[in-house]
């Protein structure tokens, strides 16, 4: 497999043209580049989650999720199955300002796709001094993903725990909860037994390996695959307008 | 709280209004000052004593081959690799579409390996088309000064110094045509250069001193060509006229987003100015020293000014009443005895243009270095422009229409307010600017209407539907996703004095030359030579320490630079 080594700098701004070149400005662009970069920096699959939402046309279509409840400390949201590469930002935004209004909110996100761009998200709830924790599953594999982080802190834990519960039936629903306080255990909240013996848990990033990741990429760069690299050009490049005698006058020639 | 704190309250409670300080025709007009980004850089290579030495001189009569700088600092060591390279005069262009230059440069960390040579010279001379390591900070390219170059030549192998006339004329040997840093083509991020790369810790320090380099080598290409064409009759270039050449720049639109999409980045170089001119003011009154440092530089101004050679009739016009100006405020000042700066300065601002003003603010803060020194040292501004979902609808119009004022004044439904966009092309993605009516492209435009942006923004808040329940910005956002972004930016520089510019860049008479001028005074470039409203030429480090000055005793002093009086040179005038 051929890669390609380019910068931090270098990969936000491909990502910037790209985003804008894909929503236009109907839609927050530099925001989901962010998130998309930082999926990739901490290899998170930033890129192969993007390239794989690219079929749908933002433009033509409304991605704004549907707001099924509004209640005290909660809102319950449907994503209609759409990316929340789309969508992670505003249902942030929303839950971030509940618990601000209540010093806590749960936010359930029904119908998504990519819950793990969740992940950046948990960090603007820190950066807020709030503590935060989300949660999803996939029951197929009977895997529970979960990610918390405390006020003020630059990354999250993530783990992916093995479990075989019923509680995993609803693979498409994906948990957020804001809190001005510590928040209980996500097995509360499941109703399951703690997960806490090591062999349940299959893999986990700490804050630290998140912190490692950039630091590698911040000194070496990244190693893109090269096709990704190229469709990301295709679509990055789609926002350049075609030259001719009479656009060169306007850079001054 | 200390001194140094309560003297820093008391200066910002005399700040100039971002109404005035952020209008794009008084940004237009600033000048390079004592904090720009080259005069930084020079104090610190002066006072540090780097080492620059050749390690490889590799050029051939004509002045074609490698060569390499290697550079150490107190902390590490740099190098620096030059290609030399014929270049056909009919495809030298400044444009940053050419496909080749004659000379190409990278500025890399750590010493010179020699078997990394074949390496660079496969990518450092196709520039955007070939790629660089993480050890590169910089990625240049230069051409020759068609004016200059060859006649500085002939008259070094003649025997004869060139004449100091003819040089002023255009005043460097080389024009820089792009200066790559932060990362592009693979480079190293600039996260990582203000982390690992402390020399170059300050933005655009590496970029500068890359500049400085490019202006080093192109003094020694020329001392060697003369010297290979006549090794017994040809002279070297004295060093009086070496420091009054610089390097020459050409920067067009691309420098224009920037500013654009860093409001937070420049919201701190003009506060600094600003903050720096403030000290000067509240802290300091006028006596017999500063007066006569007043009275002399405004003296070497109005030289610079009258030696800038233009073909660009409102800059000499500018330059002419800039000078003249000056002229009349030393008058002023000889008859005048000043009790506080204030008074001089509300003397200058009631009777000169914005050109005379801020030529005024850059001299008073140039003569008081002990105020001004002290804002040096840069903080690091880490640019994030986060949303606050919070936020109350009302308090969001209450801070747009506060603070946005400036935005609102336009109406964005005439044609001539919405006459132009900016876009990239797709030749090596060059920001371009169209025009609606004639040019295609519009519907990819550069977002970088930032006025028109906050009036559709606060336009939809105040046509919001009563039967619409929305509280704060977060459920604004989710109903118009649209305003996220500029929503964002209101937010964050809210916080701020400075930072936007107060202009339209989407009205038809724009002009991006105020925007271009502005960020290059902040490097710390002068003389500018506009060639239309989108793109200048200037010149960088004229009058600056050349390498072999190193080690010397450094006066810091090369603001305003003006010919020098050399013997060597003189009656050597092209008639």
């Amino acid at each position: 497999m051929k890669f390609i080594r380019i910068s931090i700098n270098e990969f936000k701004a491909l990502l910037n043209r790209a985003c804008e070149s894909y929503y236009g400005h109907k839609y927050d662009f530099e925001d989901t580049a962010a998130i998309i970069q930082w999926l990739e920096i901490h290899d998170l699959l930033g890129i192969i989650n993007f390239l794989g939402i690219t079929d749908v046309n933002p433009k033509k279509l409304n991605l704004t999720p549907i707001l099924l409840k509004d209640k005290k400390k909660c809102f319950v949201f449907d994503n209609q199955k759409h990316s929340l590469i789309h969508t992670g930002s505003i249902i942030t935004d929303m839950t971030l300002a509940k618990c601000h209004q209540d010093n806590f909110c749960h936010s359930i996100i029904n119908n998504t796709l990519k819950p793990i761009v969740i992940l950046p998200n948990l960090i603007k709830c820190s950066q807020y001094g709030y503590y935060a924790k989300a949660w999803w599953a996939e029951p197929e594999k009977n895997l529970l993903y979960s990610a918390s982080i405390n006020p003020n802190e630059m990354y999250p834990n993530f783990s992916t725990i093995k479990i075989n519960n019923s509680i995993l039936n609803n693979k498409s629903e994906l948990d957020l909860i804001c809190s001005k306080h510590s928040i209980n255990s996500i097995e509360s909240y499941l109703k399951i037994p703690p997960v806490s013996q090591k062999g349940k848990v299959t893999q986990e990033i700490l804050a630290c390996e998140f912190k490692q990741r950039f630091n590698e990429k911040i000194t070496s760069g990244l190693d893109i695959e090269a096709t990704q690299y190229t469709k990301l050009l295709h679509i990055a490049d789609q926002i350049l307008v075609e030259a001719s005698e009479q656009s060169r006058l306007g850079a001054g020639e | 709280m200390n001194n140094h704190n309560h003297s820093l309250k008391q200066a910002k409670t005399s700040l100039r209004s971002p109404a005035k300080v952020m209008d794009l025709n008084r940004l237009g007009s600033f000048y390079p000052y004592k904090l720009s980004f080259m005069r930084k850089l020079m104090r610190k290579v002066m006072q540090e004593q780097w080492s620059i030495n050749r390690v490889l001189f590799n050029l051939d009569k004509e002045g074609y081959g490698e060569t390499v700088y290697e550079i150490t600092t107190p902390s590490t060591c740099y190098h620096f690799v030059v290609f030399a390279n014929f270049l056909d005069s009919t495809i030298r262009t400044d444009r940053v579409i050419a496909e080749a230059w004659d000379m190409t440069v990278t500025l890399r960390h750590g010493p010179f390996k020699p078997d990394e040579l074949e390496t660079l010279k496969e990518n450092v001379p196709r520039q955007e088309k070939g790629r660089m390591s993480a050890e590169s900070l910089v990625l240049s390219r230069a051409n020759k000064s068609s004016r200059n170059f060859e006649y500085v030549v002939n008259q070094l192998s003649s025997g004869m110094q060139p004449c100091i006339k003819k040089i002023n004329e255009v005043g460097y040997l080389y024009r820089t045509t792009a200066v790559y840093g932060s990362g592009k083509f693979g480079m190293a991020d600039w996260g990582k250069i203000k982390l690992a790369y402390q020399d170059f810790k300050e933005p655009f320090s590496a970029e500068m001193f890359a500049c400085f380099m490019i202006r080093q080598f192109s003094l020694d290409q020329a001392d060697h060509i003369a010297f290979k064409r006549a090794p017994e009759l040809a002279v070297r270039l004295d060093d009086d006229i070496k420091r009054y050449f610089g390097i020459g720049n050409a920067t067009g639109l691309g420098m224009a987003p920037f500013l654009i999409k860093h409001p937070l980045l420049i919201n701190s170089w003009i506060e600094t100015r600003e903050l720096a001119l403030a000290q000067v003011i509240s802290h300091t009154l006028p006596n017999k020293n500063t007066l006569q440092a007043l009275n002399l530089l405004i003296q070497r101004a109005i030289i610079h000014l009258n030696e800038i050679t233009t073909n660009n009739e409102s800059q000499n016009k500018i330059n002419l009443e800039a000078s003249q100006s000056l002229g009349s405020i030393i008058q002023w000042l000889n008859k005048e005895t000043l009790q506080e700066w204030g008074q001089f300065i509300d003397y200058v601002t009631n009777h000169y243009n914005v050109e005379a003003q801020e030529l005024i603010n850059t001299i008073l803060i140039e003569i008081h270095p002990e105020e001004v020194l002290s804002l040096e040292e840069n903080h690091d501004i880490e640019e994030i422009y986060a949303l606050s979902p919070e936020m109350k609808l009302l308090d969001l119009r209450q801070i747009i229409e506060k603070q946005y004022q400036w935005a609102l004044q336009y109406d964005f439904n005439s044609k001539s307010a919405n006459a132009v966009f900016w876009y990239r092309s797709e030749e090596k993605m060059e920001p371009r600017l169209g025009d609606r009516d004639i040019d295609q492209g519009a519907e990819k435009e550069i977002l970088i209407g930032i006025a028109r942006a906050v009036e559709q923004c606060h336009s939809t808040l105040k046509k919001l539907p009563p039967e619409i329940k929305i509280n704060n910005v977060a459920e604004f956002v989710f109903a118009y996703p649209e305003h996220r972004q500029i929503i964002r930016r209101i937010q964050t520089m809210a916080k701020t004095k400075y930072g936007e510019i107060q202009a339209n860049l989407l009205d038809k008479d724009v002009l991006p030359i105020h925007l271009l001028r502005c960020k290059l005074s902040f490097f710390g470039v002068g003389k500018f030579d506009p060639k239309s409203r989108l793109w200048v030429r200037n010149t960088m480090f004229q009058g600056a320490p050349i390498t072999s000055d190193i080690g010397s005793k450094y006066k810091d002093d090369w603001i305003f630079p003006i010919m020098p009086n050399n013997q060597m040179s003189k009656g050597n005038e092209i008639h």
